[in-house]
């Protein structure tokens, strides 16, 4: 999925790029207004950040010239000032949600996940929703949930595409370079500390051990493997 | 007897003093005559007496008596202007002919009075006129007050010995207080009895000539009708003429008429006639001014050959020179013939004039009161007629008409040609009520 | 804000000049009032002075007359003499005591004024013939003169006396002329009467009153009218052009009792005018001056509001533009404490009090905005699904650590699980500024509870601690911005000291409201918010 990011401030750019990359994003920045309209017709991103106060063309302005391309692409307002919310509500710009400023990665993690699954759930094509059983965990890729004895567990979109990889090939191992090149991309350049921080964080989710996986085990030097009991 | 030779004494010793005075000093001269000393016998007939009074010559200026007057002035809104203008220069010229012993104030008014300058010596001219000069125009005219303000400030300085005058100008006609030709008339005459005499100065062709003469002539006073404002410095430089060279003054007249005479009237001026007697007050007699009372009287028919007292005059006054009161004397009779030549040959060419003047005047002032009821063609008449009747009874008279007599004759035939004329109406008629004015009281100017 | 502050400086203009205004106006009335009066009185006394010297005109003739005719002889031609050298008297009336006419001459002939003044006359005469020469009867006016025979009513009341004591005034009227006879009884018991000339009268009346600007003219700006009895002016004098009506009348004393005297003038209203002036012009000085004074103070007010909105948009201002900083901390703070894995715990530590202090950061400059946005009335409220014992998590979450490093046990009783409708953002604050409240000053109880419940459309959440406590002096205190608890234990805190009052204003905003309860130990803090049902 790619997400938009247009917004001025350099830091915060970069920042809500790192933190939706590693929810497994792929991410296109704007600095300003005017180039995220550019950016938005070339790319096609699936869901946009905004930020209102920008150089140039202001996010109320770059929302509406998106959504007058008869786009449907979910668009979520940055703002420090709740008076601009207000309007964003006011104007009826067809916002789904909004972020304020100041905020932290769960904030801006919770609200991403909620328009993405609404995204994933009216994805034409996608048919019945597939349900994947790892042990005792469902899960539910297009929810981004797992659950396990009635409690639910919030997963990112790299940790549903990590199960999912494991789930198709069940029994077998999936070395690193796969992993990388199915959840991560190409794009994105090999790093195996990331990827063994992400595997770590997953399974603090997912596993009823962390310290003993059941569901993710390690192959040591070649990769991760699942093993339906 | 002691007493009576006493008075005798007394007596003589006034005659002489009398006689020494009068031979000083010049006194008026009384003419008492009869138009027709001689009238035909066996005939009851009409004929004129004439008492003529006529002023000693003032010789020298220092001579005459101090004045005292009042200058009364119309500054209502008419008199705006160039009339107002040329009336303070006029006053200011006549008040420049006074001495310091002569006293003056000047009245203005208009719907009020106001004193300009209150009776007082003429000793600061140059303060007069400054007061004169501030005189403006104002509003409606109050002329009853005017002269009655006017009067009073004479009233303060009133002195017989003195020439006590009223003059007002005025061009407009008077609507507040008493205001008909009557009403002003009497006040004229009220205020001749006290001494003084009103001079009314008619300007323009707004003013009542009826009122003005009216108050001019029962106080003895002078009538002038000035058309022209530029002409009043000349009027009044007659007017106070008259009044610096008056040589006497408050004549009292009395005409007694014997029996058998009937006084019928007195022409032109005011008369009582109690019985045989007429009264006639007269007010002023200027140098050299003659003054006459016309008394016209029914003579019962005498016999020829007849001599008949007829009546005999007495006149006082005050010789304003000697500042004592004077009286004069004389006796008028007539004689009786058969003899129409006699009769004819006696008329007194001189009163028959002034008889003629005063009978002429008689039909003027009948003449215009008729025009005024709108009757022309019968003033015309009248004035005709009664020119004609005049001419027969001089005829009658055995006169042949006199040059005095043409000359009215003209004036008479003057006043009919013009009394048609209805735009100059207004001001024929002006000048005929001063021309009638001035025969009834033999007016110098 | 700013009309009320101008209709307060429109009434601190207006009240003292409606003040004042009203009492000049009280005092000019009453001083106009007196003035009046005093006018009046003036006035009338100079009416009154104006008649004396009319009827001192007619003592004198009074006087005069009978002294003038003592020594003349009765005969007609010493009578006519006499009449020829006065101008006021028209003519004389003699009867002798037996009422038989002496003059004018009934037996020899008459002039023609003579017989004018019988016609004139006639009435009056035919009484005197009679011998009843009584006013009441025949209908003419009989004047009393003014002298000292002034109760006499008519002579033969008293025909005993002799002489000069008997004398009165006959007014009667012909056509429209008024006549005045002066009659009197001399010694030799004849009647004597004296026909004034009406005209003259007028003329002497008229040269007896002042002229218009002469010296005894003292009238100022009036006018005075002698007016006869038909209403028509005789006389008038004085500067004053009338436009209305008099102002005054007074009628003349006898013999002249129909005529009247009018005054005309604006003499009421001279003085007051320059009075009104006056008073006009110290209300414009003073009204000028409060005016000044008022646009003085206006100018101050509104430069001191412009002056705090200023500094409230220039904070309004810093704190956003804090946001970014702080966004930037916050956010990269957590992105590394994602990665801890492997870091020690001294790092975690450090990570942890970086982002602590962040959110605390966060909860100042949403105070102090809130703040700004509460004294402009301009909260608002965004009301969304959601469960208030979350929220109440994740503030105790966010408070955890620090309390925890304090040694405060923290029970939570969770009582509103049910999805309602609520302001998240608004119930954060709420508790984030109980919680800051508490940390700062109701630690050293060691322990706090929390208990929510939901009652219908309201939900109730409870917080006590077991600190010192608020005393009841300051209880209603503590809800008001800047204002703190001057106890020891809250010297050396710091806290911008609107938290609690920006929660009661929000709790208030959200339907609700916030309170302390009473209680033995601690504060306890007790929240009632409205929260419509959601059911899922």
């Amino acid at each position: 999925m790619k997400i938009l990011i247009a917004e001025d401030d350099q830091y915060i750019r970069e920042g809500l790029r790192d933190l939706l990359e590693a929810e497994g994003y792929q991410t296109i920045l704007a600095v300003d207004g005017t180039e995220a309209v550019t950016k938005y017709q070339k790319e096609s991103p699936h869901l946009v950040l905004l930020d209102i106060m920008m150089p140039g063309k202001d996010g109320y302005t770059v929302c509406r010239e998106i959504r007058g391309q008869s786009s449907q692409v979910p668009v979520i307002f940055l703002s420090a000032k709740s008076e601009e919310i207000d309007r964003v509500i006011g104007l009826e710009l067809g916002a789904d949600d909004y972020i304020m400023k100041p905020f932290g990665t769960r904030e801006v993690v919770a609200r991403i996940r909620a328009v993405t699954r609404r995204y994933l759930a009216t994805e034409p094509g996608k048919g019945k929703e597939r349900i994947l059983k790892l042990g005792d965990l469902e899960v539910y890729p297009e929810e981004l949930r797992a659950i396990r004895d009635d409690n639910r567990i919030d997963l990112s979109l790299r940790d549903v595409s990590i199960l999912e990889l494991l789930h198709d090939n069940q029994g077998k191992v999936v070395d690193r370079n796969t992993l990388f090149d199915r959840c991560w991309g190409q794009s994105y350049l090999p790093n195996s500390r990331t990827l063994d921080q992400h595997i770590s964080k997953l399974r603090k989710l997912i596993e009823k051990d962390p310290q003993n996986p059941e569901i993710i085990r390690t192959v040591h030097g070649v990769g991760y493997r699942y093993d339906s009991c | 007897m002691i007493q009576s030779k006493f008075k005798s004494i007394l007596l003589l010793v006034m005659v002489s003093v009398f006689l020494s005075a009068s031979a000083s000093a010049r006194t008026i001269d009384l003419q008492v005559n009869l138009g027709t000393p001689v009238m035909e016998a066996g005939k009851n007939q009409k004929t004129f007496l004439k008492v003529g009074l006529r002023g000693f010559e003032q010789l020298e200026e220092s001579d005459r008596a101090p004045v005292n007057l009042a200058i009364v002035l119309d500054r209502s809104g008419s008199m705006a202007g160039e009339k107002l203008a040329r009336a303070r220069e006029a006053a200011i010229m006549a008040i420049g002919l006074l001495r310091s012993d002569d006293i003056v104030s000047v009245v203005t008014y208009d719907n009020i009075v106001n004193v300009v300058v209150p009776a007082t010596r003429v000793s600061d001219k140059q303060f007069i006129y400054r007061a004169i000069r501030r005189i403006t125009d104002g509003g409606r005219t109050a002329l009853f007050a005017g002269v009655s303000k006017g009067a009073s400030e004479v009233r303060k300085f009133l002195d017989k010995t003195r020439v006590n005058r009223v003059i007002l100008l005025s061009d407009g006609l008077a609507n507040i207080g008493p205001s008909t030709p009557s009403e002003l008339g009497r006040l004229g005459a009220s205020l001749g009895k006290e001494g003084i005499s009103v001079t009314t100065i008619g300007l323009g062709l707004g003013y009542n000539e009826d009122l003005m003469t009216q108050l001019a002539g029962m106080s003895d006073g002078h009538h002038a009708f000035v058309q022209n404002s530029a002409d009043l410095s000349r009027i009044f430089a007659s007017e106070f003429n008259t009044a610096l060279t008056v040589v006497a003054n408050q004549f009292n007249i009395i005409i007694r008429c014997a029996d058998s005479i009937r006084p019928i009237r007195v022409l032109g001026r005011q008369a009582q006639i109690i019985g045989q007697e007429v009264h006639i007050n007269l007010n002023q007699l200027s140098s050299n001014q003659e003054k006459y009372v016309m008394l016209e009287v029914e003579v019962p028919p005498g016999v020829a050959g007849e001599t008949r007292d007829l009546a005999s005059v007495d006149v006082s006054y005050l010789d304003l020179k000697t500042r004592k009161r004077d009286s004069l004397q004389q006796s008028v009779s007539v004689n009786f013939s058969k003899q129409r030549e006699e009769v004819k040959k006696s008329v007194n060419q001189p009163v028959m004039d002034s008889a003629a003047e005063q009978v002429v005047n008689q039909l003027s002032k009948e003449a215009v009161e008729l025009r005024d009821q709108g009757k022309t063609e019968a003033a015309k008449d009248s004035l005709k007629s009664g020119m004609d009747s005049l001419r027969e009874s001089m005829i009658d008279f055995g006169m042949s008409a006199s040059p005095r007599v043409q000359e009215l004759e003209q004036e008479v035939q003057e006043d009919v040609d013009e009394l048609d004329d209805n735009r100059n109406w207004n001001k024929k008629r002006k000048s005929m009520r001063q021309r009638q004015f001035k025969y009834d009281n033999q007016q110098k100017y | 804000m700013k009309t009320k502050a101008l209709t307060v400086l429109l009434l601190i203009v207006l009240i003292p000049l409606v003040l004042l205004a009203w009492m000049g106006i009280r005092i000019l009335q009453d001083d106009q009032r007196l003035h009046d009066h005093q006018i009046q009185t003036l006035i009338t006394s100079q009416l009154q002075a104006v008649d004396q010297s009319i009827s001192q005109y007619f003592k004198m003739l009074e006087i005069e007359l009978p002294k003038e005719t003592a020594s003349l002889s009765k005969t007609p031609t010493a009578i006519r003499t006499f009449l020829r050298g006065k101008p006021d008297v028209r003519q004389m009336l003699i009867f002798d005591s037996r009422y038989q006419r002496v003059f004018p001459p009934g037996n020899s002939p008459l002039t023609q004024m003579e017989r004018g003044f019988l016609e004139r006359a006639g009435a009056v005469l035919s009484r005197l013939e009679s011998g009843s020469f009584d006013a009441q009867e025949s209908g003419v006016t009989l004047v009393p003169g003014s002298g000292p025979a002034k109760s006499q009513k008519a002579p033969e009341a008293q025909p005993g006396d002799g002489g000069k004591d008997l004398q009165g005034w006959h007014v009667w009227y012909s056509g429209a002329e008024m006549n005045h006879l002066f009659w009197w009884r001399d010694q030799s018991r004849h009647w004597i009467g004296f026909e004034l000339d009406p005209i003259r009268l007028q003329a002497n009346i008229i040269g007896l009153l002042p002229a218009t600007g002469g010296p005894e003219d003292r009238l100022g700006d009036a006018r005075i009218r002698l007016v006869d009895a038909a209403g028509t002016v005789v006389y008038q004098w004085g500067r004053f052009e009338p436009v209305d009506g008099p102002v005054h009348q007074l009628p003349l004393s006898p013999p002249l009792g129909s005529w009247k005297l009018e005054y005309f003038g604006s003499g009421l209203g001279t003085g007051a005018e320059l009075k009104w002036f006056n008073v006009a012009g110290a209300l414009t000085v003073v009204g000028a001056a409060l005016f000044g004074l008022a646009f003085y103070l206006y100018r101050e007010h509104t430069r001191e509001t412009k002056l705090a909105e200023q500094q409230v948009n220039f904070v309004n201002q810093v704190s956003h533009e804090l946001k970014t900083p702080l966004t930037n901390i916050r956010l990269y703070a957590e992105l590394l404490g994602e990665n801890d894995s492997q870091e020690t715990g001294q790092f975690k530590r450090y990570l942890d009090v970086i982002t602590s202090e962040s959110h605390r950061l966060s909860r100042l400059i949403s105070n102090v905005l809130n703040f700004a946005r509460s004294e402009k009335n301009r909260m608002i409220l965004r009301p969304e699904p959601g469960r208030v014992d979350e929220i109440i998590r994740t503030a105790l979450n966010m408070f955890a650590p620090s309390l925890k490093a304090k040694g405060v046990r923290i029970r939570f009783q969770p009582g509103a699980g049910d999805r309602v409708e609520f302001d998240p953002d608004a119930l954060e604050q709420i508790l984030n500024n109980i919680f800051s409240n508490t940390e700062k000053y109701g630690t050293s109880g060691e322990r706090l509870d929390i208990q929510s419940s939901r009652k219908d459309d309201r939900t109730f959440i409870f917080v006590r601690d077991y600190g010192p406590g608020i005393s009841k002096r300051d209880t209603d205190r503590i809800f008001q911005p800047f204002y703190r608890t001057h106890s020891r234990i809250t010297d050396g805190v710091t806290g911008t000291g609107i938290g609690l009052s920006i929660a009661r204003d929000l709790a208030r905003l959200h339907g609700g409201d916030l309170t302390l309860m009473p209680t033995d130990q601690g504060a306890c803090f007790k929240i009632e918010l409205h929260t419509p049902g959601r059911p899922e």
